[in-house]
């Protein structure tokens, strides 16, 4: 349990330090205070955590893209840097490691994109004279954006085992909109599923947020938002559970 | 080809690296030592044109490297070996070595093989050439960067660390090979371990906190600890005091404690100095001024 | 091998692959749009390219400045850092250019490309390249700036998601509009559109200078983050 709490605390205080962090969502943010600068307030009055909720979701279309990408190198980086030796010398094992590094590095990314939401939800409060809007964030963080973050977590810090960078950042910003913005009649795909990480079931099923998107206004049980919450992390961890036994057994094999 | 350094500083942002540094480095070999964070690196960085000065002169020859022009035409016969040398994993000896003679303006294919296939044989890496940089030891790797360094037949050759992470037999080998290509080149070797120096260079300079605390020869940096070193042998505790102990070797009734110190511990015998024992009072006096 | 060669391995399999991968995705959705019986979208995702290759390309331009192994090395040598890196970063940019433009072209041929704009000669190419070298330029421009290549990434593929949605936001902010990559064309008012094009290609070489400037400075490139 140590070195695991261990590994998390490093690599918590070493994402949270890199430049790439700050610069990657911070140009993200800009860019979406400009875009809105003009919007003006809905045209028909929405509840506050509805309104909340469509604010929340235009961020959300697009910074988790900056997040998976910068999680894709964490796992790669210790043969870069030449650490792994070192590390595999430890009695720490693989899987404490692993996990440490995966929930430091996430909870240290989602912090600054944390502040991103909180920043621009303040903004257009105030814009359309409702600067508590905020208020509603930490629980639409935990329960629509967080699922589907730890899931593109995972990804991103699994794959890059197998694929190098750059290509693994052009098959996620492909799968992203893909998954989450291509419509479901227009073409197959994961969006308007259990498995899309933009958080459009737990979004419905908790907080009723269904007059855009997928739904249509039709209302869906809290059993389907939990289900896709659940879904979400166990295919995360899988993925993770993946990378360990694969790592496992070429150690093994050596 | 001389080099010639005045009133040489560097600053990080605010943290200085090198304090209006006046060294001379005549041809032939010669060892720069210091303690880690002294200032060797920025300055050889600077020589090798990598970093620029924030303030004072420095010559190459002919070549000024506060212009653009002086540091490209230091460039052309420079061979230059850092401390870190960063490697392209997925290139095999040969081919990082013909990259880097590229790199260096070889221009002729045939003669630029011809140079990589001889320095592969001067460094002992035939076996290994064509095996790719990631399956080499460290112990290899230097030896490439050896490789690479002399790839121009430079006239300036600034070495970092050479020897670290090499067997005592390639150590030797690489010793004698640095005093063979000396000559009427310039050689700059900066090293932790005094015995290269000793084994080597005739003149040495000294850095301390960024500026030069000795500049002369190898035996004038020895005579610096004339009186001041002591053998002293005990079964007791270790010596302590305003003193440093250069080395303790157990022998049969307790410990031979060899010691740099102005007042000779009791019991203890005076011994002629070595290079070490002199880099070691230099610091201490510098250190208690 | 010559320095191109050396300069191409350097660059990296993953950015001379990506863009054919891009192309091969597209074109295995599109057959799959036809096989569930939605042909009617197969021209649509066949022709999302147009989309793609702006941001692979941009992607491919991060990898060809990223960090160097070597650099001090390199720094020390004569030929200059900027020089090899300026020529990774046209390998890329040229390799890209090439398959997304054979890409477009054939489909244009084929008549599957669902595009709006007026058959003049390689005016889809329009719709590619100058986001290309917008994204290039940007991305490289953010690696080089911050010495993170991860920060270029993240930044090209933030900048085309959003680029790519919140249409009616695009086109109300007046200042930012020159700058939308995929500005729709408008057979009403096609100089709009030509304009974009020129500016979003201007900006896009414009922050290529800039990243060209910031390779000349040897103790910026000593700063990479790992």
């Amino acid at each position: 349990m140590s070195a695991f709490l261990g590994a998390l605390r490093y690599e918590f205080c070493m994402q949270l330090r890199r430049r790439s962090v700050w610069v990657s969502i911070g140009f993200a943010l800009v860019l979406l205070f400009a875009l809105f600068s003009r919007s003006g307030p809905p045209e028909r009055v929405l509840p506050p955590a509805d309104t909340a909720l469509r604010l929340v979701g235009n961020a959300s279309f697009f910074l988790p893209v900056a997040f998976g990408i910068l999680l894709a190198d964490r796992w790669r980086r210790e043969r870069s840097l030449g650490t792994l030796e070192l590390l595999d010398s430890l009695p720490a094992s693989l899987g404490a490691r692993l996990w440490g590094k995966y929930f430091g590095a996430t909870i240290a990314t989602m912090i600054p994109l944390l502040l991103a939401f909180a920043l621009f939800m303040l903004y257009s409060g105030v814009r359309i004279g409702d600067a508590t809007l905020v208020r509603f964030l930490p629980l639409i963080f935990v329960v629509v954006i967080a699922p589907g973050l730890l899931f593109v977590a995972a990804f991103s810090i699994a794959c890059t085992e197998w694929l190098p960078v750059p290509l693994y950042a052009v098959l996620f910003t492909g799968y992203w909109f893909w998954g989450n913005l291509v419509p479901p009649e227009r073409m197959p795909t994961l969006n308007c599923t259990l498995l899309t990480p933009i958080g459009e079931y737990p979004a419905a099923a908790f907080f009723q947020h269904t007059d855009v998107g997928c739904f249509n206004g039709q209302s869906i049980p809290i059993a389907l938002g939990l289900a896709s919450i659940a879904l979400l992390l166990a295919t995360g961890a899988l993925a993770l559970f993946a990378l360990q036994a694969y790592i496992t057994r070429r150690a093994a094999a050596r | 080809m001389e080099i010639q350094i005045t009133g040489l500083t560097k600053q990080f942002g605010d943290v200085p690296a090198l304090r209006g540094v006046d060294l001379t480095i005549p041809s032939g070999m010669f060892g720069l030592l210091g303690p880690n964070g002294a200032g060797k690196t920025t300055l050889m960085r600077i020589l090798a044109g990598i970093l620029h000065a924030s303030a004072g002169a420095v010559r190459v020859g002919t070549h000024d490297l506060s212009t653009d022009a002086g540091r490209q035409a230091v460039k052309w016969i420079l061979g230059y070996l850092p401390q870190e040398l960063g490697v392209y994993p997925d290139l095999t000896g040969t081919e990082f070595l013909e990259y880097i003679a590229i790199l260096k303006g070889m221009r002729d294919g045939a003669r630029r093989r011809a140079r990589v296939a001889q320095l592969i044989e001067t460094v002992g890496l035939e076996d290994a050439a064509r095996r790719q940089l990631r399956t080499y030891s460290g112990g290899m790797k230097r030896r490439i960067g050896i490789a690479q360094a002399l790839l121009n037949d430079p006239r300036l050759l600034i070495v970092d660390e050479p020897t670290a992470g090499l067997d005592p037999e390639e150590r030797i080998r690489f010793r004698n090979m640095l005093v063979a290509l000396a000559g009427d080149r310039t050689v700059l070797l900066c090293t932790h371990i005094v015995e290269d120096v000793a084994q080597t260079s005739h003149r040495v300079a000294l850095l301390l906190g960024g500026r030069v605390v000795f500049d002369g020869t190898t035996t004038g940096l020895a005579q610096a600890a004339d009186g001041r070193v002591w053998s002293l042998d005990s079964s007791g505790p270790a010596p302590s005091g305003d003193l440093t102990v250069v080395s303790a070797i157990a022998i049969e009734r307790g410990m031979r404690y060899r010691v740099v110190s102005e007042v000779p511990p009791a019991g203890a015998s005076a011994v002629a100095p070595t290079l070490e024992d002199g880099y070691v009072a230099v610091m201490q006096k510098r250190r208690a001024a | 091998m010559t320095a191109l060669a050396f300069e191409s391995r350097r660059l990296g399999w993953p950015a001379l692959v990506a863009p054919l991968f891009a192309v091969l995705a597209l074109c295995f959705f599109g057959l799959l749009s036809q096989v569930i019986g939605a042909p009617a979208q197969t021209d649509r995702v066949l022709s999302a390219i147009v989309q793609v290759g702006s941001m692979v390309g941009g992607i491919a331009a991060v990898s060809a400045v990223a960090s160097d192994p070597a650099i001090e090395l390199r720094l020390s040598l004569p030929r200059s850092v900027r020089r090899s890196v300026l020529l990774r970063l046209l390998l890329a940019l040229l390799w890209s250019s090439a398959v997304i433009g054979f890409a477009t072209e054939l489909l244009h041929e084929l008549g599957r490309l669902t595009s709006e704009i007026p058959d003049a000669p390689l005016a889809d190419q329009l719709e590619w390249l100058p986001p290309l070298l917008l994204l290039a330029g940007v991305g490289a421009l953010t690696a080089v700036a911050t010495r993170a290549a991860t920060a270029g990434a993240g930044v090209v593929a933030a900048a085309w998601v959003l680029s790519n949605l919140l249409s009616q936001l695009w086109s109300s902010v007046t200042w930012l509009t020159p700058l939308w990559i995929a500005l729709p064309f408008d057979p009403a008012d096609p100089a709009r559109w030509y304009w974009n094009r020129i500016t979003v290609a201007l900006v896009g070489m414009a922050c290529l200078a800039i990243t060209a400037v910031l390779l000349g400075r040897p103790e910026h490139l000593l700063a990479a983050e790992r």
